[in-house]
């Protein structure tokens, strides 16, 4: 099978930002610990390649353990509203039109009214900011997404007359729901998760810029941002690379899931098998 | 039509009042006493029991939410703890300017959609399509906050076609209110629109494909009299739902913005409420929002009545 | 004198050759047939002559119609052709109008395409054209919205926007084919007198000789995207020159050889199964409305049995059936599988639940895609006592695809790689490998085309002889009811209406109901047969 160029660039975006994070556990140009006032606000040059912001870090190293923070909070995040989700969807899909259906689907409105800035505020004022409040507040966000991405393909899966026919052999609504349901939609739920992601990295960002996510000293690329405001008459440098971090980073989980989703769609498949 | 308006409008009351109950859960209940909360470890017990009484914290929790909501539904916000005033009076203030943010936000990004999403379906496939669609997958990857810090970078310091933040009030006059809130909208704006262009294009290919359009064209419409008399409204269905999603984003985002721009808006009334620990304003301001997403839900739903029939019951 | 003549054309997507040197003339005031199984080119002629071919698509050759060759013109020009001088209809009424505006806008719109007519005057118009085709404003106002009306009322209102200009050609692609038996009649009848007053040329393409020998006077066989056969319909009919027309009329015939039999013992019952439907709420706080679609059915399915249950969709038919397969409970009475009342139980017991399987109409959807054919047709062994191990298990799939005239080679093949007969082959074998008493065919031949469907007809009657099967046999296609039941029961309006041995019923029957839906089944004249 031919993979698409959607998705091969989109891949490569994706892959080279995790290895970045991943890098960064073990390795930095710099310690991002080391505040060398005397190095403030530095052009690039051989030695710190990508300059240094007003504390004297490296920028290199600020970007790639900011790294870690997106993706891990989107990570969790995306983990929290599948988990919590697609079990949810998977039941209302199976007992369609019940009580049980009318009430998920409602609470699904519910925390719609929601949006995850308001979340995170809602858990701010009373437990104070922190990086474990971000995603909590993008996780709470991503469960109806799940649930309802999964109610729909799974209803449209029920309307088959496999399931009937699985019905027939005795199977129970339970198990035709995992063994049957679960993985005829688990190409909708790929590429969901992939869209989630990428929002969920551009809501982490959202929320250290306004100081409601990760915490100083931890660097992220929303807080660097916000730092970078101070600075923007005199070294308007620092704005631009965190954000461009956010636009490739966003950018390559995206075209990965667009690529996913022509690769994965069943009808294309078909003609190419 | 009318029982299906009844139906959502006693949907919507539903919402608001299971919202009101959540939020006022996790501000007064969660943190055990809001009082000592707000005024920190330290506190004397005089002065907690006195602010207690001050913002009516005494009652039984039930009571208390009765007392808040029976207040909200007459405009009655409670009293700041900082600020001393009614937080009706901050609330109105700060509205007239994220209101019409959001809203100046919504008719950009939904004037950049129409004619992107029909263009873009139109040619589908080809090179003009391709580009587009690139274009639309970049806006939707920027943050809309850096993408203000960089309009603020060009247009302000370097241009210096508009100032950088602040916002004169409406008493300056409409078009200079309008005109610090351009850079803000455009901001907000650009991935929105981003987003509505492509459910647009895709809502448009999809009803383009469907049996009715082939039927127009047998009756001797053209192409584009059948994409513009048949295939559109039908395409409008899912953009609308999109819509109403985006006025929630708007608003969030509108928050988020505020802080770059400075504006007076909601957003930064609700970073001093958490930052001054002020569960008045945080408790009440959050109902807002919410308040405002769900109506906004609710007239996308009629409006969806009045585009698709199906969904009028007629009796 | 010809309406339309169309010479040498071919049709190519993306160089697969689609058409190939189709010609054939149509008289002016004629009723032309097209008849042909699913990709044999039949709606790609019409597309073709429309110019609304699939992007893609290559024409070449030449239509000609009132003196200039459609294939010459622009495309501005195209548009003034269609609806005015050609007017076509489509297959499936639900989804051919737009769902968001009123049939009375959709069939002005025709007229205000084509006229300089305002609003009111088209709408004026279309009420006309409405009451022609029996939608008369009175009963059917002309703000109505496509879903506020029913199939064959929608088709109407297609018929109505297509031959409001009076065009010279009318162009019907299967227009009866998803609807009902007593609807396609009434429709066919109405196409026939529009066709008859206005003087118009009609272009019937369809899959059913019957319709074929009833409204067209001359008629094309297609195969394959070439025209095997033509000439007028009865000659045609008598002389049956090319073996392909002989092949297909032989199949739409078919019975296969089977003699009556059936024990006495009964191995399904229900006794006054009752099963309610409630519908969606209108008003708020409205009790639901509550339909009843299965209202006191009683029969008998006795060993070895094949008991045809006909009736037209929303009679109550498939809502039985699944009542008897347990998928659904009912509300009132009983359903007794081997004696057993399988009501009123927390699930159908295991041992029950194996005495009866089923085989559904749609061959693409009846398969989780995923898994190879070996794990479809041993999914019931979930039936099975445990303990059976893997070899055995194999050598049962494998004996269960040789039943259905597959090979075992085939159990590590995805459902995919499948034609849609060969799937009801395997789907039938996932009914038999637990060796049940009862198969519940719904709609289970009603997809295929006919010439597959004759050979599981034949398929099926041999696995009755073999294994001592008991067949409810579901469907709406009275001549496959005929062919292959001894006994019969008619439902209407969720009620068992007639009930008898098949040839009594067929050859005198005795229900207002049963004589009007055999009537308005068509048929091909008995003596252009023999």
């Amino acid at each position: 099978m031919k993979f698409s160029a959607l998705l091969v660039a989109g891949g490569i975006i994706s892959v080279f930002f995790v290895l970045v994070a991943l890098v960064s556990l073990i390795w930095t140009p710099f310690s991002v610990e080391d505040l060398v006032i005397a190095n403030r606000l530095r052009p690039p040059d051989s030695v710190h390649l990508l300059g240094t912001d007003h504390f004297g870090r490296d920028m290199l190293s600020m970007l790639m353990v900011g790294s870690q923070t997106s993706i891990s909070v989107a990570v969790i995040a995306v983990g929290i509203g599948m988990a919590l989700g697609v079990p949810l969807g998977l039941a209302a899909a199976a007992n369609r039109g019940s009580s049980y259906d009318e009430l998920i689907m409602r609470g699904n409105d519910l925390v719609f009214a929601f949006p995850s800035l308001v979340i995170a505020i809602l858990i701010t004022a009373v437990f104070g900011p922190s990086a474990v409040n971000a995603i909590l507040a993008i996780g709470i966000f991503n469960i109806p997404v799940f649930a309802r991405v999964t109610r729909g393909g799974a209803l449209s899966q029920w309307t088959l007359d496999y399931v009937l026919a699985a019905r027939v052999a005795g199977k129970g609504k339970l198990r035709i729901s995992f063994e049957h349901v679960l993985p005829n939609i688990a190409n909708l739920l790929i590429v969901q998760g992939t869209i989630q992601f990428s929002l969920g990295i551009l809501a982490e960002a959202g929320l250290s810029y306004v100081g409601l996510g990760a915490q100083p000293p931890t660097p992220s690329w929303g807080r660097m941002l916000a730092d970078a405001q101070t600075f923007i008459y005199g070294t308007p440098g620092l704005a631009v690379l965190p954000g461009l971090a956010i636009v490739a980073t966003v950018l390559g989980f995206n075209l990965l899931g667009d690529g996913l989703r022509d690769w994965l769609d069943p009808r294309i498949q078909r003609s190419a098998g | 039509m009318l029982h299906y308006c009844l139906i959502r409008l006693a949907s919507l009351i539903l919402s608001l009042i299971v919202a009101s109950v959540a939020i006022f859960i996790v501000i007064e209940i969660i943190p055990g006493d809001p009082a000592a909360f707000m005024l920190g470890l330290n506190a004397a017990p005089e002065a907690v029991a006195a602010l207690k009484d001050q913002l009516g914290l005494t009652g039984n929790p039930v009571s208390r939410y009765f007392a808040w909501t029976g207040g909200l539904l007459v405009g009655n916000f409670g009293t700041s703890y900082t600020y001393r005033v009614p937080v009706s009076e901050l609330v109105m203030a700060r509205v007239s300017v994220s209101v019409p943010l959001a809203l100046y936000a919504l008719l950009l990004s939904t004037a950049i959609a129409f004619p992107v999403g029909l263009f873009a379906a139109a040619r589908r496939g080809r090179p003009a399509d391709f580009g587009i669609m690139g274009l639309t997958q970049l806006g939707i990857a920027v943050p809309n906050f850096w993408f203000a810090m960089l309009l603020v970078l060009v247009f302000s310091i370097g241009l210096k076609w508009f100032s950088a933040g602040g916002f004169p009030g409406w008493d300056a006059g409409i078009i200079q209110g309008l005109k610090a809130l351009t850079l803000p909208a455009v901001a907000l704006a650009l991935p929105q629109g981003a987003i509505l262009s492509r459910v647009m294009r895709s809502a448009l290919i999809e009803a383009l494909s469907e049996d009715y359009v082939r039927t127009a064209r047998a009756k001797g419409l053209s192409q584009r009299q059948a994409t513009v008399r048949h295939a559109l409204r039908n395409a409008l269905i899912p953009v609308l739902t999109i819509i109403g999603l985006q006025f929630s984003f708007l608003l969030a985002g509108a928050i988020i913005i505020e802080n770059v721009f400075y504006l007076p808006g909601l957003g930064r009334l609700i970073f001093q409420g958490i930052t001054q620990r002020d569960l008045v304003v945080v408790e009440s301001v959050v109902m807002l929002l919410v308040f405002a997403v769900i109506t906004v839900n609710f007239v996308v739903d009629i409006a969806y009545a009045a585009v698709d029939p199906r969904l009028r019951i007629r009796r | 004198m010809s309406v339309l003549s169309v010479s040498g054309l071919g049709v190519t997507i993306g160089g697969t050759g689609i058409l190939k040197d189709v010609s054939f003339s149509i008289a002016s005031g004629e009723s032309f047939g097209v008849v042909g199984e699913s990709g044999s080119g039949k709606s790609m002629t019409a597309l073709a002559v429309m110019g609304l071919l699939p992007p893609g698509a290559k024409r070449t050759g030449s239509a000609e119609l009132g003196g200039s060759d459609l294939f010459k013109l622009s495309e501005p020009e195209m548009c003034r052709i269609r609806g005015r001088e050609i007017g076509m209809i489509f297959q499936e009424p639900m989804t051919a109008l737009n769902p968001v505006r009123t049939i009375g806008d959709q069939v002005a719109e025709t007229l205000m395409v084509h006229e300089r007519l305002s609003r009111t005057e088209g709408l004026q118009a279309a009420a006309e054209k409405l009451e022609r085709v029996g939608l008369p404003t009175s009963r059917f106002p002309l703000d109505l919205h496509p879903h506020e009306l029913s199939g064959g009322q929608r088709q109407r209102v297609c018929i109505a926007m297509a031959i409001a200009l009076r065009p010279k050609l009318l162009i019907a692609d299967e227009p009866t084919t998803a609807l009902d038996v007593s609807t396609q009649s009434r429709i066919l009848k109405l196409l026939a007198s529009l066709v008859d007053d206005d003087g118009m040329s009609l272009m019937l393409i369809t899959h059913d000789l019957a319709v074929i020998a009833e409204m067209t006077s001359s008629t094309v066989v297609m195969n394959e995207g070439q025209i095997v056969e033509h000439g007028r319909t009865e000659a045609l009919f008598r002389r049956m020159r090319h073996p392909y027309t002989k092949k297909l009329l032989a199949a739409s015939l078919y019975a296969p050889t089977r003699k009556v039999q059936g024990g006495s013992k009964p191995v399904l019952q229900t006794r006054a199964a009752v099963r309610d439907y409630s519908r969606a709420r209108r008003r708020l706080f409205e009790q639901p409305d509550r339909v009843r679609a299965v209202d006191g059915v009683s029969f008998v399915l006795r060993r070895g049995e094949s008991l045809g249950l006909v009736g037209e969709s929303g009679c109550g038919k498939s809502t039985l059936a699944r009542a008897v397969l347990g998928l659904d409970a009912l509300q009132g009475g009983a359903v007794l599988v081997d004696g057993v009342d399988i009501q009123g139980q927390k699930g159908v017991p295991r041992l029950v639940r194996r005495k009866i399987q089923a085989v559904f109409q749609d061959p693409y959807g009846s398969f989780n895609p995923r898994h190879r054919v070996e794990r479809l047709i041993s999914e019931p062994f979930h039936l099975e006592r445990s303990g059976m191990d893997r070899s055995e298990k194999l050598d049962r799939v494998a004996a269960a695809l040789v039943d259905v005239g597959l090979s075992p080679a085939d159990m590590q093949k995805f459902i995919h790689q499948f034609s849609g007969g060969q799937r009801q082959r395997i789907a039938l074998a996932r009914a038999l490998v637990l060796r049940p008493d009862i198969i519940v065919l719904d709609e289970a031949v009603s997809a295929l085309d006919v010439s597959i469907r004759a050979q599981i007809l034949d398929l099926l009657s041999d696995l009755q002889r073999k294994h001592g099967l008991a067949f409810l046999f579901i469907s709406h296609d009275l001549t496959v009811v005929n062919a292959v039941t001894d006994r019969v029961l008619v439902m209407w309006k969720g009620r068992i209406v007639e009930e008898g041995e098949t040839k009594r019923v067929f050859s005198s029957p005795r229900h207002d109901y049963t004589k009007r839906l055999l009537a308005a089944a068509p048929s091909i004249p008995q003596d252009w047969l023999d």
